[in-house]
């Protein structure tokens, strides 16, 4: 027989434990039916209050004007713009893991995409948030969408980058939502069916009346197979239009044409870091171990070293393009990038996303979870810091040098930054309280049917009958 | 027993066609005489049609462990009773080296900066010297070489002995990321190198990237050529099902849409901001007959692939699956074309038997090789396909 090298030949398991499917169930709806635990509690009072801060901040600073900042006429865009690229990259992940790995046929994805999925909407509500902050008079807010009104001329200009960029951000939180929903709808059903009271009614609505019946999954499957081709261009559509605002212009160190895919591939890789480093938490406060195991740890970490090189050779592109351009605005912005008042957050970055990221080369490095925790916070700081470079570390250094300005972020700022971290996990806790967490019908379809367990209990059958 | 298991059968009745060798070769031959032909009479045009037979010839053989390497990474079982085409094509990036040291006689024709005239009267030209010059140009040339032949030959030769288990997984696996690694950074700069300073003045950090998705069209159209041939003729018909032929089909229909996002980026940024650095390369393309090129570009290599390989029954039929990886080959052509032949040419489009001829020999040697290879070992073998 050579079954043994075929054997050998298979992928392990992805899911450890030799799980039943309904030790899915009970594993990932149990939490969401007991009480929340002292941890959650503790975490959930901390993401709160720095929520409290940046609301206090937000406040401030609509009620006095934005003269609270630190921008001035040569800083036009400072902190606000950044966090706005930064959460939008941080929300590529989600989509990334759903559609475009799912027609990959990545099977590991399925322990992960429901809290990625999340994560993308929670991320592009806090990026949307900046922007209409930063317009200092959020109540006006609807001005960017062209609509029939009263304004005479004033009408939104469909030449700008900006207008486009609003319609980029908005189709794709329209359809990440949708596609998040969808995808939860057989989950939500279980827990209707488990639940009683004003939760089963609460589920029962939003389980559309899932029955589970054969033509209710045929249709169901062919929704999700629509929804992530819609899905996958915006993957690579929405931050290319976001790079535009920067690329359009004429602001050396701004003006590239790498920056959409640049923008892109940086987006993954950060997406992916603050996938990677949630994940981490998660297995551990929820008991998930089994479900996120050391094989879904490691094939991130492997998408993080090979994102994070691209995004090294990126840099690496700019600074000898930047030689052989021959063009002295273009040597100046990036010698100013590398030397100038910035370098620091230059040599930050540097380090964060090029360096910390090479040594998960290493597969000892890929197994000790305290490392790529770390490594994962390196990142999601080094990849806010390419984008402060980027934004507020050219505008510094114009082309006017009796333009030229520091840019000092005021505490208002720093409360604002504080504030989008605050959101975010405050909208992940509850998210994790009150939704499945693990898509429960998809993590079903990669088990190996409890194989083990089986073959233990009838061994142990065979042995009590002998 | 799982049929997926099964090991395919060996198609026994494949043998090198030598009719089609012998015309290869013959066509080969025709262009080297009309490249030698040319260097007497028009030696700007027929330098410039070598180096599009050598860019082709090289992102096609480039496009073989390129493929491998992508295989290994991510773990994909589908094309492992395909591999057999991609070591083949890898096979010929020897000859390349040659090509590109046939390249090095003809960097005065081409480049402006190999003249010491120009570099004295230009300011940015004495500014690139350090980089672009003759010497370095071909040191970079030959470590270029020497890399990819060292790493795509020892990732062909895992391939060859269908490495499976752990242990052989992971030898592949550190192979081809050595191999995408060392790619990185020598295609970038071969990018600049070859294509990119034709235009000296003018630089674009997007420019490697149209290279590779280049490499990735080519590559992958002509890989499902192959196929589509070898099923016609009753060969790999147990391992080209249709639905192979349907992942052949979608993949050149992302490859064509990553074609057109760079493509399109790299020309709109350069459009919409208007600065005198950059635009001289697309207005030079984008008067007179060059004008008419830039659209019938994008039909080829984008639309016309894209629109077909959305229907899948047209993926599915041979014919069309045939037709549109042809004409993505072509599409090729043209997109070189495009890129290297206005600073040579100047404003006036001329395609004739001086551009032609050395192209047509540099994919009439590669087919050759590409022939032989093949014909070297079984099509279909090596790693049963894991069940996943």
């Amino acid at each position: 027989m050579h079954t043994e090298p075929e054997a050998a030949n298979l992928a392990p398991p992805l899911i450890g434990g030799g799980k039943m499917p309904s030790d899915v169930t009970r594993d990932v709806c149990g939490p969401l039916e007991r009480r929340p635990t002292g941890m959650w509690w503790l975490a959930f009072a901390g993401a709160a209050s720095l929520l409290a801060i940046g609301i206090a901040a937000v406040w401030y600073q609509v009620a006095t004007g934005i003269g609270t900042w630190g921008l001035n006429r040569t800083v036009g865009w400072g902190f606000d713009i950044t966090n706005f690229v930064f959460w939008v990259g941080i929300g590529h992940a989600g989509t990334l893991i759903s559609a475009v790995l799912l027609l990959f046929r990545q099977k590991w994805r399925t322990s992960i995409n429901r809290s990625a999925e999340a994560m993308t909407i929670f991320a592009v509500i806090c990026a949307g948030l900046y922007p209409v902050i930063h317009m200092g008079r959020p109540w006006l807010a609807f001005w960017v969408f062209p609509y029939p009104n009263f304004r005479g001329p004033l009408w939104v200009n469909w030449r700008s980058a900006l207008l486009w960029d609003v319609f980029a951000i908005g189709t794709y939180f329209t359809i990440s939502l949708v596609f998040w929903y969808v995808g939860m709808i057989p989950d939500l059903a279980t827990l209707r069916d488990r639940s009683r009271g004003l939760r089963r009614k609460i589920t029962g609505l939003f389980s559309l009346g899932w029955n589970g019946s054969a033509r209710t999954w045929s249709r169901y499957e062919m929704a999700c197979v629509l929804l992530a081709s819609l899905a996958t261009p915006l993957v690579v559509s929405v931050h290319s239009v976001v790079s535009t605002d920067f690329a359009t212009s004429v602001v050396p160190g701004w003006h590239t044409t790498v920056l959409p895919p640049y923008f892109v591939i940086g987006a993954v890789f950060s997406g992916f870091a603050m996938v990677l480093m949630l994940m981490l938490i998660a297995r551990r406060v929820m008991s998930f171990e089994d479900y996120i195991t050391s094989a879904h740890i490691g094939a991130m970490c492997k998408v993080l070293v090979f994102t994070g090189s691209i995004v090294g050779l990126a840099y690496a592109t700019e600074l000898f393009t930047a030689w052989y351009s021959g063009s002295e605005y273009e040597m100046f912005a990036f010698s100013n990038r590398l030397r100038g008042p910035m370098g620091w957050a230059y040599a930050v970055m540097v380090l964060c996303n090029v360096v910390a990221p090479q040594l998960l080369w290493s597969r000892r490095i890929r197994n000790s979870l305290g490392l790529v925790f770390l490594i994962t916070v390196l990142v999601n700081i080094g990849m806010w810091f390419e984008r402060f470079v980027i934004i507020a570390g050219s505008l510094q250094r114009d082309y006017l040098p009796s333009a030229w300005s520091d840019y000092v972020p005021t505490s208002v700022e720093f409360g604002a930054l504080i504030g989008g971290f605050g959101l975010f996990f405050t909208l992940f806790l509850l998210f994790c309280r009150f939704l499945p967490m693990i898509s429960m019908f998809e993590v079903k379809t990669v088990l190996t049917d409890g194989h083990e367990r089986a073959a233990s209990e009838s061994d142990a059958r065979e042995r009590s009958v002998a | 027993m799982n049929p997926r298991l099964d090991a395919p059968p060996i198609a026994p009745d494949w043998r090198t066609p030598r009719r089609l060798q012998s015309a290869l070769l013959t066509t080969a031959g025709l262009g080297a005489l009309l490249f030698l032909a040319g260097i007497m009479l028009q030696p700007e045009r027929a330098w410039g049609g070598y180096l599009m037979g050598f860019v082709y010839f090289v992102s096609l053989a480039l496009a073989g462990p390129l493929f491998l390497s992508i295989v290994y990474l991510s773990g994909a079982t589908w094309a492992k009773p395909l591999l057999r085409i991609p070591e083949a094509m890898g096979a010929a990036l020897p000859v390349a080296l040659v090509l590109g040291l046939g390249l090095i006689i003809g960097t005065h024709e081409l480049y402006e900066w190999s003249h010491a005239q120009a570099v004295e009267s230009d300011a940015l030209l004495a500014h690139k010297v350090p980089y672009l010059n003759v010497g370095a140009f071909s040191i970079r040339m030959v470590i270029y070489f020497l890399v990819w032949i060292w790493i795509g030959r020892k990732l062909a030769s895992l391939s060859r002995q269908a490495c499976s288990g752990p242990e052989g997984r992971r030898r592949s696996i550190a192979v081809s990321a050595a191999f995408m690694a060392a790619l990185s950074v020598t295609l970038s700069l071969a990018s600049v190198d070859w294509v990119q300073s034709l235009d000296p003045h003018w630089f674009s950090t997007m420019f490697a990237l149209r290279i590779l998705s280049g490499i990735g069209c080519a590559g992958m159209a002509l890989c499902t050529l192959v196929l589509t041939t070898l099923r016609r003729r009753g060969t790999m018909r147990a391992v080209v099902t249709e639905d192979r032929m349907d992942d052949m089909g979608k993949i050149l229909l992302a490859l064509s849409l990553f074609w057109a996002y760079i493509w399109y980026c790299e020309y709109m940024i350069i459009w919409y901001t208007d600065i005198p650095e950059e635009t001289g390369y697309y207005l030079l393309r984008r008067q007179g007959d060059w004008g008419t090129l830039l659209p019938v570009n994008l039909i080829v290599n984008f639309a016309v692939p894209f629109l077909a390989m959305m229907l899948r029954p047209w993926r599915r039929s041979s014919i069309i699956l045939t037709r549109v990886a042809a004409l993505m080959l072509v599409g090729r052509a043209l997109d070189l074309f495009v890129m290297i032949a206005p600073p040579i040419l100047g404003s006036e489009v001329r395609l004739g038997l001086w551009e032609l001829g050395p192209l047509a020999g540099a994919l009439a040697l590669f087919g050759w090789i590409l022939l032989r290879a093949l014909g070297r070992s079984p099509l279909v073998g090596g790693e049963a396909p894991a069940a996943s």
